[in-house]
């Protein structure tokens, strides 16, 4: 009897290399807010003017030409800004018997005056009101919010001499 | 020729031997079997979770000031890792990151700003290996090839908010998607 010669050839199945697993998804992201300039202070001197240069009629209510005083609100070092709306002080800066002029916090102050603030100009400006809010579009680098203060007379008697002066807060959020 | 007795003693001793080894050839017959198993096995894989970032939020002033210049914020740098777990038999893996379709437009490196409300103009998202600031850029379609014997496996990455050219940044959404694809070894 000759050897009996038995030969398995078992083949499995032949697979690539490599094997691609599962995919995964990747999201990110987030949220990207305005931009920012710089601001600083604004600290002005106005014109002295003599008391006469008021209304004489303790009813009346107006401005004084003689201490128009133009500045403005620099904004500088602007990037990913494309405006700003800014917030002129509050209601409480206001001179309570006159809404529309900011009120003299002078310790000896001028009776019966407060200041005009005005957008623009003085003379065809807009007048803003304490608490009011204005909003500019740019997006330069650098803006000026051009404004113009002037002495104000409000009702209620006659300006005579003494100091004036206000202070206010402007909040400025940028878009 | 004549044989002394003691050559031919030695000479039978070896003839015997040899009818001794061959007797049991002839007396019982042994199958033999070769056995030949031949496949193929394949790579093991890893698991690996989809990845959700929520990136700081960054100020349009992070980025560059002017409209041809590109460029990253680094408030918005955020790294974390790429995470192959639980791999068994596997040797290391190639990776690919979405497609060139998912490059921003006029900008291959980074992927595209695919916020789909508010998004926020000329901006899109880089990608770097291991960190915002040394890492190579994983653009878009890229593929990573990395080698580890190891059940867990980390791909530092740091992704990060990046102005486009064409104008400048300014506020709103941003964020992309793309579908990692893995091949294992």
């Amino acid at each position: 009897m000759r050897p009996t010669l038995l030969l398995f050839a078992l083949a499995l199945p032949v697979a690539a290399g490599a094997q691609t697993g599962p995919t995964a998804s990747v999201a990110m992201g987030g949220q990207i807010e305005a931009g920012t300039c710089a601001a600083s202070s604004v600290a002005r001197t106005m014109p002295e003017v003599a008391a006469n240069v008021f209304s004489q009629n303790a009813s009346g209510t107006a401005g004084v030409p003689s201490s128009y005083t133009a500045f403005a609100l620099a904004l500088t070092r602007c990037a990913g800004v494309v405006g700003a709306s800014f917030a002129m002080g509050t209601a409480a800066d206001a001179e309570p018997t006159h809404t529309n002029a900011f009120r003299n916090k002078a310790v000896d102050a001028a009776p019966f005056t407060s200041i005009w603030l005005k957008a623009g100009t003085c003379a065809s400006g807009t007048t803003i009101t304490p608490g009011g809010t204005i909003s500019r579009d740019f997006n330069t680098p650098e803006y000026d919010l051009a404004l113009c203060a002037q002495y104000h007379k409000h009702r209620g008697g006659l300006v005579t001499q003494g100091a004036i002066s206000t202070d206010f807060t402007v909040t400025i959020t940028y878009r | 020729m004549t044989m002394t007795p003691s050559r031919a003693a030695l000479a039978c001793t070896a003839l015997l031997a040899l009818a001794a080894t061959a007797a049991p050839a002839a007396a019982q017959q042994r199958a033999t079997a070769n056995f030949a198993l031949t496949g193929q096995i394949e790579a093991g894989t890893c698991a690996i979770g989809a990845v959700n970032r929520t990136m700081p939020t960054a100020s349009a002033s992070d980025f560059p000031n002017a409209a041809a210049t590109v460029g990253g914020a680094v408030p918005s740098y955020d790294t974390f890792n790429l995470a192959l777990t639980g791999c068994s038999g596997v040797t290391g893996a190639t990776i690919t990151f979405g497609a060139t379709a998912d490059a921003a437009t006029g900008q291959t490196d980074a992927f595209k700003n695919k916020a789909a409300s508010n998004a926020a103009p000329n901006t899109g998202v880089l990608l770097k290996e291991t960190n915002c600031t040394t890492g190579a850029t994983v653009t878009p379609g890229k593929t990573l090839t990395r080698t580890f014997a190891t059940a867990t496996h980390n791909v530092p990455l740091c992704a990060q908010y990046y102005k486009l050219a064409g104008g400048l940044v300014s506020k709103g959404a941003i964020s992309t998607t793309f579908t990692l694809t893995v091949t294992f070894r």
